[in-house]
């Protein structure tokens, strides 16, 4: 325990203190470091071109709109939490491997597709919270965000590996 | 125990790390992934999130590393910049909302009883609140005083005091050693040693 003049060594604080001090160190997953040094290689290779600033702004509109959004979700929802929690839960874990991503190439027809029609669920999703909609509308909107994001994220995937591909010849 | 400054670095790795190196960019991650990991974690509850915070964090150490001005403090100037992505991400609208649903792990109250009197201090942190949790880590075990937890969240030096107690009285409880005896809030930090160093601002 940090030194406290005023409690003495049997105290349950100390008991607490010492009981945290003494949990184990955890091991970092080791895709923690390919992920880093992937981030750290890309900036070297991207170029910074207005399209790719566009592709960065466009990512940044949909992250803003899906921040807006879940900051005004209601706190209870009837009878959908479990599904709309998985729902958030999928939907964080495609964001985190996409901000994983480096931006390095202008988005495809396809992708700007995608990050369009996701705005456009963002933008309903917003409308109904404003006006009031059954849970299973609002579910049913959220698994197409979700599927949609991994559609993107898939095509990310393939054409980051492409280039990668290309970079080794 | 947090092993941010234990750790010893050749003063050669850590001047090629700031030349922006990489075998001494992985040398000084295999270094410190791990404190870095487990204090988000600890901090985080959520393995992905502390994932996601851990990668962050190491991206901001490799690339400004450049810009250290004490090579000497780079435990310190590590564990600030790991500890900054974790608050971020706890005051994210993400995480606020998230904490909200209901899960498996996340509901339910403290009701010490027989059968739980074994301590398990793993759970009962994981069962804290957000804000109490990362205040009773950092000050149990980063050795952070009040004054830099209060300036860490934004808020006044009760703020901590007031979350420390709470977390104590929580995990005193789960564990079955509740007492009479709480945290003095009153407690005079400057005699408290500086267990770590709180420098450089990248």
């Amino acid at each position: 325990m940090n030194d406290r003049k005023h409690s003495n060594a049997s105290a349950p604080s100390d008991h607490v203190a010492d009981a945290l001090r003494g949990l184990p160190e955890l091991a970092t997953p080791e895709r923690v470091w390919a992920n880093v040094r992937d981030r750290l290689d890309a900036p070297a290779r991207s170029v910074r071109r207005p399209l790719v600033r566009w592709a960065v702004a466009a990512s940044a509109l949909v992250a803003v709109a899906a921040g807006v959004l879940v900051a005004r979700w209601p706190t209870s929802e009837p009878g959908g939490d479990a599904d709309i929690a998985a729902l958030f839960e999928r939907s964080r874990l495609v964001e985190a491997e996409r901000r994983a991503t480096p931006v390095v190439l202008a988005p495809s027809g396809v992708e700007r597709v995608l990050q369009v029609r996701i705005g456009g669920i963002d933008a309903l999703l917003n409308e109904q919270l404003l006006h009031g909609t059954a849970p299973t509308a609002r579910q049913a909107l959220l698994e197409e965000r979700v599927e949609l994001l991994e559609d993107l994220r898939h095509i990310e995937r393939y054409r980051q590996g492409e280039l990668y591909r290309l970079a080794a010849f | 125990m947090s092993r941010f400054s234990d750790i010893r670095l050749d003063a050669a790795i850590v001047r090629r790390l700031m030349r922006g190196e990489r075998k001494a960019q992985e040398i000084v991650y295999r270094a410190y992934a791990d404190p870095v990991f487990t204090l988000a974690r600890r901090m985080l509850r959520d393995g992905g999130l502390a994932e996601e915070a851990t990668q962050d964090a190491f991206v901001d150490i490799l690339t400004g590393a450049d810009k250290l001005e004490k090579p000497e403090a780079l435990g310190g100037w590590i564990r600030t910049i790991a500890v900054n992505q974790c608050l971020m991400r706890l005051r994210s609208p993400w995480h606020q909302r998230r904490r909200e649903l209901p899960t498996e792990d996340a509901v339910g109250d403290f009701e010490p009883d027989g059968t739980a009197r074994a301590l398990d201090i793993e759970h009962a942190l994981d069962r804290l609140s957000d804000n109490a949790r990362a205040v009773v880590w950092l000050h149990c075990v980063e050795g952070y005083t009040h004054d830099e937890i209060a300036a860490a969240f934004g808020r006044t030096p009760s703020f901590s005091k007031s979350q420390l107690a709470r977390a104590y009285r929580a995990l005193a409880a789960h564990s079955g050693s509740l007492g009479s005896s709480e945290p003095n809030e009153d407690e005079d930090e400057d005699e408290r040693p500086q267990a770590q160093q709180r420098v450089c601002a990248v």
